[in-house]
């Protein structure tokens, strides 16, 4: 059996601005928003919203795909993801994307689907979240 | 006898079956493009003269916005519904997502009905303190079509 095909995205830094950017207009709680209260909450310091982290994982995981030819066009289905921990001020984030089967056909029209893994990390190569996924890519483009 | 308010309950409090309805959004182009143009810049998301010729034959909005606009909508819910604490939320942090599924495009005006319902409690104790909710969280645009749709993991403070 072949190794499957992992793919690395480019990398992408989250400063304080976007980070409380997002948390202002999406997820306004004080963990996400201010360093002190931060400090003192679960997370232990200034972090990403989790959507952010998604929202990017699934950014990444298109330039991947797109960097190796294949036209991603969004991502359909979540099957799994987890966040394993959180995204602080400053992090480098990338994409290590994986595919499993694809399938014939996509809610999105003219497009199939493929299954792909991903597994965001750090700069310290640490994972940050993991998510299996299905995305449409356009017909006649699947792997 | 205190109040048991929605943001301090503890994980013993929130009850399996539990349902809400609780919140609505208008996506306006605007914001639709501004999202697209930092987490999905592509033609179909952040460009509304290009997308007319497109596969959707106009603008939809990214699946990841319509996520992101969950959160807002819950933590306003909470926000609104948890009076009398300073900062005494006891949940929130999410652990997964399982089956998140995005079923049918949302256009610039479209309107979603986000709902929630309690669905399970894990036995499991998270560092001795959490407990873990699941909750199925679903999405309904103007014409009763189900948009989206998937369940989360949260972790909530246990009260022993």
């Amino acid at each position: 059996m072949p190794e499957a095909r992992a793919l690395e995205s480019p990398a992408i830094t989250l400063d304080e601005q976007s980070i409380i950017d997002f948390a202002q207009l999406f997820d306004p709680q004080p963990y996400h928003l201010d360093r002190a209260a931060a400090d003192a909450s679960i997370f232990g310091g200034l972090c990403a919203s989790g959507w952010q982290v998604g929202a990017l994982a699934s950014r990444l995981t298109g330039e991947a795909l797109v960097d190796a030819g294949i036209s991603y066009i969004t991502t359909t289905r979540v099957n799994h993801m987890r966040w394993l921990r959180p995204t602080f001020v400053d992090d480098q984030l990338v994409a290590q994307v994986s595919f499993g089967g694809s399938v014939q056909g996509s809610p999105v029209p003219d497009c199939d689907s493929l299954d792909v893994s991903v597994v965001l990390k750090d700069a310290q190569d640490q994972a940050v979240a993991e998510m299996t996924c299905r995305v449409a890519v356009a017909k006649g483009e699947t792997a | 006898m205190s109040a048991l308010y929605l943001r301090n309950r503890g994980f013993e409090d929130i009850p399996v079956g539990e349902f809400h309805v609780f919140g609505s959004h208008t996506f306006s182009e605007l914001e639709m493009v501004e999202f697209a143009t930092r987490y999905a810049p592509t033609p179909e998301f952040m460009d509304p003269e290009a997308a007319r010729q497109l596969r959707w034959g106009g603008l939809v909005a990214t699946p990841w916005h319509l996520c992101a606009m969950w959160m807002r909508k819950m933590v306003d819910y909470m926000e609104v519904y948890a009076q009398g604490v300073n900062d005494g939320r006891r949940n929130g942090a999410g652990v997964a997502i399982l089956e998140l599924d995005w079923l049918e495009p949302v256009r610039p005006g479209h309107t979603l009905t986000y709902t929630y319902e309690i669905v399970s409690k894990s036995d499991k104790v998270v560092r001795d303190r959490w407990g873990i909710i699941r909750s199925r969280n679903e999405a309904f645009n103007q014409y009763g079509n189900k948009v989206m749709s998937f369940e989360i993991d949260i972790l909530a403070e246990r009260n022993h």
